[in-house]
């Protein structure tokens, strides 16, 4: 007969042995202990790189790049958007999905489009699920929204894992693999701009784009965060974001906040801008006007 | 005698620094227009292939305000800007040209400086990038539109495209409720 004691220690025992084992014989994948990308040496960095590489590639049969290029001295994003150009199209949600690889079963997009009246502010009256034959529609002015990358994030303050955090230039990024998909950034958010993985992503590879960043664009999984990141792969490569260029009404700016001849501060300097839920004193870098 | 002439100097001297005053505020502005745009234009000089308009309009009697008869020629315009005429943007003696409202001539690859005439505002937008679409890179090369390339200078109107599909309330990932 057993005693308790002795049943205790010996599955304690077991099961040391076994995760040794596992260890020693690489049952357990390399990466599962991987450091978060702030505390990876850069060899780790490597290793991991390639391995995501051929992982990618092989999960979507063409050959996938992850870059890990970081910020540009002296560069502060902005995004400025011009709400009277704005006809509600939709064309930055969809280039935005594509450029992002963002799951099309569930649906995931991170640029909401609310449809306003005339007249009130309320976003709590937006409505996200307007369908017309043609847009605008009578009476109704469109705001897109996505993450404003606040200057003060308080998505970064809540996270429990430090798997969020503000970029040099200003980005605000997540390291997907860090995340635990708790989802306190989501309910931290004042414009819902955070999106979840409910289940497993499905993106069809032969429309994933391949040129990814990683802590941009790259396929993420089930139970991981992700957001806007003003195309991160692209911007810090000196292109426009995806959104931008998708928009057929030349109604989004973008630019470098910190020079002084950019678009973004010239349009700052003379239009009547302001931010949304300026209230909460996140201080975005996502700017409004009428114009 | 003395005082007289006093006073015409000081009258003449007042005056003169009051007008250079203003000529330094307002020379200000005048370089402002001159600066060069923040971004490149396409080259576009008319397709050589068109038919250029004065083989048919030097022979052709100019009537001023008649826009019937130039309509029903040119069927492929449609015309509705504002209270317009034909004859108020091109040029009544070269119809390769067009012409401002300060009876400048520019050609048609300059044609926002006539177009900016009345519309001011988007004109000073747009030398600054704010106004229209700007393609290129962020801190690099840029290439803005011209009016036309955007416009339909005969009938501009607002754009209006079908709306792409809203989000499916049952098959994405994020609810609010």
């Amino acid at each position: 007969m057993i005693t308790r004691r002795e049943f205790i220690e010996k599955s304690a025992l077991g099961a040391s042995l076994l995760t040794l084992s596992s260890l020693i014989s690489g049952c357990i994948p390399e990466g599962f202990f991987k450091n978060p990308l702030q505390k990876m040496s850069k060899e780790e960095l490597n290793r991991t790189i390639q391995r995501m590489e051929a992982t990618y590639s092989r999960k979507f049969s063409k050959e996938v790049t992850v870059k890990t290029t970081p910020a540009q001295q002296d560069v502060l994003f902005g995004m400025v958007l011009n709400l009277s150009k704005c006809i509600g199209c939709r064309r930055c949600v969809q280039a935005c999905i594509k450029e992002n690889n963002q799951s099309r079963d569930p649906q995931i997009a991170w640029i909401d489009v609310l449809e306003m009246k005339h007249g009130s502010m309320d976003l709590e009256k937006g409505d996200r699920y307007y369908q017309h034959e043609s847009v605008p529609a009578e009476g109704c002015f469109y705001l897109p929204i996505q993450c404003q990358q606040c200057q003060d994030p308080p998505c970064v303050k809540v996270c429990p894992v430090k798997a969020t955090w503000k970029e040099p230039d200003g980005v605000i990024v997540i390291d997907y693999d860090w995340c635990i998909g708790c989802r306190y950034c989501l309910a931290a958010c004042p414009y819902n701009a955070r999106k979840y993985n409910w289940s497993n992503p499905s993106l069809p590879a032969k429309e994933m784009n391949p040129q990814v960043h990683y802590l941009g664009n790259r396929p993420r999984d089930k139970g991981e965060v992700e957001k806007c990141t003003f195309c991160i792969h692209r911007t810090r490569e000196g292109k426009y974001p995806a959104c931008v260029e998708a928009c057929p009404t030349g109604a989004r700016k973008f630019g470098n906040l910190l020079d002084r001849e950019s678009v973004v501060r010239k349009i700052l300097a003379e239009k009547n801008i302001f931010v949304l839920k300026p209230e909460l004193n996140v201080y975005p870098r996502f700017y409004y006007y009428f114009g | 005698m003395v005082l007289r002439s006093r006073f015409i100097t000081v009258y003449f001297w007042g005056t003169a620094v009051i007008f250079l005053f203003f000529a330094a505020i307002s020379a200000n502005s005048f370089a402002q227009s001159s600066l060069p745009l923040p971004f490149q234009l396409s080259a576009r000089e008319r397709n050589p292939e068109a038919f250029p308009c004065q083989d048919c309009h030097q022979d052709l009697p100019t009537k001023n305000g008649d826009d019937k008869a130039g309509l029903e020629e040119h069927t492929q315009v449609s015309f509705k800007h504002g209270g317009l005429r034909c004859l108020d943007c091109h040029d009544s003696e070269d119809r390769d040209t067009l012409r401002t409202v300060g009876q400048r001539r520019v050609s048609f690859s300059n044609m926002e400086e006539m177009c900016g005439g009345c519309h001011a505002a988007d004109y000073r937008d747009w030398k600054q990038g704010i106004h229209g679409k700007l393609l290129g890179s962020w801190n690099g090369a840029q290439w803005g539109l011209r009016c036309m390339e955007c416009h339909d200078v005969h009938k501009p109107k607002p754009m209006t495209l079908r709306p792409e599909p809203p989000p499916h309330p049952r098959t994405e990932a994020h609810r609010s409720q």
